[in-house]
């Protein structure tokens, strides 16, 4: 994707993310994280910002800096890395709220050309899985990395 | 300008490693959403697209 991203830091295992979103409120440290379910290979990706004082960590938070799609343009990027080095991870991910849900999923149809040469998506609806389509309201993805022709 | 270039065009992003992430690691940053991944696991399954051989 060529859409302007933030510099991305990284743990060692590549399953933590950190980055600074820069916008009208200022600097805002934001945390992504690759967490494995109670399935193994199955990660749950989950991002919210950092109160780099006191190291609290709140994913309910709307931080309207105005750089949304710069964020989710650098989460991708983390997709992008931890796929690299997980290549056989499935990755769920959803919002914390519906209108969350809605913005991600709006996220990948904007995307979703350059999204699926590299991904397989699926959107959960009615407690059950099927390709992602667009305009399709999901209750939350499932991913995973294509693999290498 | 060749290197920007290629840079810019790259799709896996440049990651600088952090060590003071390490910690971060062990830890359960966001409970509510894996919570939430688990109660998804439980309820809707594995998709059959992808677990079929």
């Amino acid at each position: 994707m060529k859409l302007p991203k933030y510099p991305l830091a990284s743990s060692d295992k590549l399953q933590t993310f950190e980055f600074i979103s820069e916008g009208k409120k200022g600097l805002i440290y934001k945390l992504v994280q690759y967490k494995q379910t109670n399935l193994k290979n199955i990660y749950n990706l989950a991002f919210g910002d950092k109160d780099h004082s006191t190291g609290e960590i709140d994913d309910t938070i709307i931080s309207n800096n105005g750089d949304s799609e710069k964020v989710l343009s650098t989460v991708v990027g983390t997709i992008y890395a931890f796929t690299d080095k997980y290549p056989t991870a499935w990755i769920y991910a959803t919002g914390s709220t519906k209108a969350r849900t809605r913005l991600y999923r709006m996220g990948i149809n904007k995307y979703l050309t350059v999204v699926v040469e590299d991904f397989e998506i699926l959107g959960e609806k009615n407690d059950d899985w099927e390709t992602f389509r667009k305009n399709i309201e999901y209750d939350g993805f499932l991913i995973r990395r294509k693999k290498k022709k | 300008m060749k290197i920007i270039k290629e840079l810019k065009k790259r799709k896996v992003p440049i990651v600088k490693i952090e060590k003071s992430l390490n910690k971060y690691d062990d830890m359960i940053l966001f409970p509510d959403k894996l919570e939430k991944a688990n109660e998804m696991l439980r309820n809707v399954g594995l998709p059959k697209q992808w677990t079929k051989k």
